[in-house]
């Protein structure tokens, strides 16, 4: 999406950058002015470029109408304040004040207001959701509204940022909760009425619950005592309200009620939910500093010190510890059998093994862990997310591993079968083996990049070719490397050619892959890859085809300039540079290849150029030929020249016989 | 072997031989002193089928017709054969004959020979002057060949 001169998004929303930014849940926000109307009721989130937007949500519930809920209403590239591109997502302003703001005190609601202004109304909007095929997974005090005391509340924006990403711990199932902010994945709509249940409990007891503790600390503590104990803690709220709680904090998100039968309180009130407690061990086991009492906990203290629990589980410790002070056997005897099987010697240094082994045994430990790779927690359909925030700095380069890695094992498969899942473990599968196969794909087709904008439609590309520019759509590609002027004859790295050949649905991989190869005279044709590149700049400049790109073009020429040679005849040759150079003289992309990629004038050129060589040999042969018969052509003419006097003899004979016979 | 076909192998090509060599002596030597260049040239030239006593041959036979024709009507009369080679001009006219015979022979063969001469060279000529244009045009070919 090109941004217009005057930077409007979509050329229909004005961001204000002289007014005060409004809050965007967490992010950063801009009031908009919409132009088509003078609307001013909408407002900008701003998307970082490593955490990109919910396209899939975008697209479909812009054009929802639900009631109580914050939808979005268009997203685009607009110019932030310093004039800097930025991916917004547009959606209305909230009205009112957010019903839990930081850890400010407030009078506790009612139970009735509860009832009809929060979870009814709420749980109506989740039903819809539900029904449209998606979660809201931003449910948290500061980014549910109240327009007014006693009116119904609003759930607020969720869209510009991926599921669960900025929702604290407290929040959270406690397995979402463990994983990287990126890796939480779409979820289900059971986790929105887990954080609904937990904002259920703080408004009751009006507090923000766990205020003061570790992320760590929240999951270890709703893991050890379970949901509803950690969050109610000491407070004393109504007994209808715990039990609402009771069953919207189950631990198994196929226990917690469907938002349709919290829209009638009464009836999910009187839903008992069948939990059982976890065993709890006579003595803890020390992992870490964390001094676990369960398994669940065992499960979680591991997948945060890889190291050691893998050690735990290649010693004795947590077999002794099993059967022992926990009393359950069969759970070790079952662990064992997993260590058994997946073990490796140490002095093979096989970490891959030991990455096995943790990710099988925390699985049968916790049935609803998320995937435990490398030290990094996340559910797999999460990947796209957590593959955007890999973008190559820092510790997100260990990121990227981490995904390369769990793509290119058989993690996924081990994981998904080994427990129960809260997504079709087919459907995992499948994901898994496309996103595998795009990551094994050679050349630029392939790899990480293209994986990672193939898996997120809405991130803008990372290059340091386009600069500070917001690269989201394939009209913004041109744009940008125009203003950024580059003086290098290749215009295309590895990281854009994985953004364009995603955003192309692998159009023109072929010459994405040309592009990727080293550039070798013997193996590369006169211009091969200059042209490739041609190919994908003007197949870029058909989105605007009367648009001319000069500094682009002129960046082009020098690549591709070569790619004449191709022509055996010179005057072929010299016409088309000649064309090629007006035409970069105009930066009309599409007429330098147009100038160049010339299938059949090409064919006619070779099919002339083997008649001219045909014509060559023949000539040559018949030259070395001439000397040869050159002393026979003379023995013929001195041979004619012989016969010739013998005729001129014999008619002189002639002349001379009747000449005396009549005289 | 009968005795008629004894008569007709060897008796009669005897007798006949032995008419003409009495009759051709008288005539004989004038006739081989007119023809000298070309009984000459019949011994020297060596060329298969002898192209060039042929044209002497007919050259000199125009040359000394009309002293072939007089031999021939005197009727080999030895003393009137050889006063009539005598004369100088007869003679001279018949070698004259001879030598123009073989001067438009060998003429006739330099100008034949340098004509497919320079044919050739122009044949050459112009094979360079298209291999050249070819070469101009189509480098590229030449350069992929």
């Amino acid at each position: 999406m090109a941004v217009p001169e005057d930077g409007w998004i979509n050329g229909i929303y004005e961001v204000l950058a002289g007014e005060a930014p409004l809050g965007g849940g967490g992010l950063p926000g801009f009031s908009v002015r919409d132009h088509r109307n003078g609307r001013r009721d909408l407002m900008a989130v701003q998307v970082a470029r490593d955490a990109p937007a919910r396209s899939l949500a975008i697209g479909t519930l812009s054009n929802l109408t639900i009631d109580n809920m914050i939808l979005p209403v268009a997203s685009g590239v607009g110019l932030v304040p310093g004039k800097r591109e930025e991916f917004f997502v547009i959606q209305p302003v909230a009205t009112g004040r957010a019903v839990l703001d930081s850890s400010q005190s407030f009078t506790p609601w009612s139970e009735r207001a509860l009832l009809d202004n929060l979870l009814r109304p709420a749980a109506i909007a989740l039903d819809r959701m539900h029904h449209a095929g998606f979660t809201h997974r931003a449910i948290r005090g500061n980014n549910v509204f109240q327009p007014w005391e006693g009116a119904p509340v609003t759930l607020g924006g969720a869209w510009a940022a991926p599921s669960a990403a900025l929702q604290p711990a407290v929040f959270e199932p406690p397995y979402s909760a463990m994983c990287h902010p990126s890796g939480r994945g779409e979820g289900s709509i059971a986790d929105d009425v887990y954080a609904l249940g937990v904002l259920l409990i703080a408004l009751a007891t009006g507090a923000v619950p766990m205020t003061g503790m570790s992320a760590e600390e929240i999951i270890h503590s709703k893991l050890e005592r379970g949901s509803v104990a950690a969050l109610i803690g000491r407070h004393r709220i109504a007994s209808g309200i715990v039990d609402l709680a009771r069953g919207m904090l189950a631990e198994d998100p196929d226990h917690r009620p469907l938002p349709v039968l919290l829209a009638d309180p009464l009836a999910a009130r009187s839903r008992r939910v069948a939990a059982r407690p976890p065993s709890r061990a006579q003595t803890p086991l020390g992992v870490a500093g964390l001094a676990v009492w369960d398994v669940r906990s065992l499960a979680f203290a591991m997948q945060r010190a890889p190291e050691v629990g893998l050690r735990l589980l290649r010693g004795t410790e947590v077999d002794v510890w099993l059967r022992r002070a926990l009393g359950d056997p069969v759970l070790a005897s079952r662990v064992e059998e997993v260590v058994r099987e997946t073990v490796s010697p140490p002095d093979k240094g096989d970490t891959s093994s030991g990455q096995y082994l943790l990710l099988h045994c925390i699985t049968v430990l916790d049935r609803f862990a998320p995937c435990c790779w490398r030290g990094v927690a996340f559910f797999p359909d999460g990947i796209g997310s957590l593959a955007a925030a890999a973008d190559g700095a820092g510790e997100r380069v260990g990121l990227r591993d981490v995904v390369s890695s769990f793509l290119l094992s058989d993690a996924l498969p081990l994981w998904s079968g080994a427990g129960e899942r809260r997504a079709d473990a087919a459907v995992l599968r499948l994901d898994w083996r496309q996103n595998r196969m795009l990551l094994q794909t050679p050349g630029w087709a392939g790899g990480f990049a293209r994986l990672r904008y193939g898996l997120n439609p809405t991130q803008p590309c990372l290059s340091p070719l386009v600069g500070e520019n917001c690269v989201v759509r394939l009209s913004d590609i041109l744009p940008a490397l125009e203003r950024q002027a580059p003086s290098r004859d290749w215009l295309i790295d590895a990281e854009l050619a994985g953004f364009m050949s995603a955003r192309m649905k692998g159009r023109l991989d072929g010459e994405f892959n040309t592009l990727s190869l080293p550039e070798t005279p013997e193996s590369d044709p006169p211009g091969h890859r200059g042209l490739a590149q041609l190919r994908i700049l003007a197949r870029l400049a058909e989105i605007e085809p009367t648009r001319r790109w000069p500094v682009l073009a002129k960046s082009a020429l020098r690549s591709v300039e070569a790619a004449t040679l191709r022509w055996h005849a010179t005057t072929q040759r010299a016409q088309r540079q000649e064309v090629l150079h007006n035409a970069a003289q105009e930066g009309a992309l599409l007429l330098m290849l147009a100038a160049l990629d010339d299938p059949a004038s090409l064919q006619d050129d070779a099919r002339r150029a083997q008649l001219a060589s045909d014509r060559v040999q023949a000539l040559e042969y018949d030259l070395s030929q001439i000397g040869a018969r050159q002393a026979l052509h003379r023995l013929d003419a001195r041979r004619s020249g012989q016969e010739a006097a013998a005729a001129c003899g014999t008619i002189l004979l002639v002349a001379v016989v009747v000449w005396r016979a009549f005289s | 072997m009968k005795g008629g076909a004894a008569l007709k192998s060897i008796v009669l090509p005897g007798v006949l031989l032995g008419g003409v060599i009495a009759l051709a002596i008288c005539g004989a030597l004038p006739t081989l002193s007119l023809f000298l260049p070309t009984v000459l040239m019949l011994c020297l030239e060596q060329e298969p089928g002898r192209p060039m006593t042929r044209t002497l041959l007919l050259f000199g036979l125009a040359g000394s017709w009309d002293a072939l024709v007089a031999f021939w009507r005197v009727g080999g009369q030895l003393p009137v054969d050889w006063m009539r080679l005598l004369d100088l001009y007869i003679l001279a006219r018949a070698w004259l004959a001879q030598c123009l015979g073989w001067l438009l022979a060998e003429g006739l063969t330099l100008l034949l020979v340098y004509l497919a001469d320079r044919q050739a060279v122009q044949i050459r000529r112009s094979a360079h002057a298209e291999i050249g244009a070819l070469a101009a045009e189509w480098r590229n070919a030449a350069d992929d060949g």
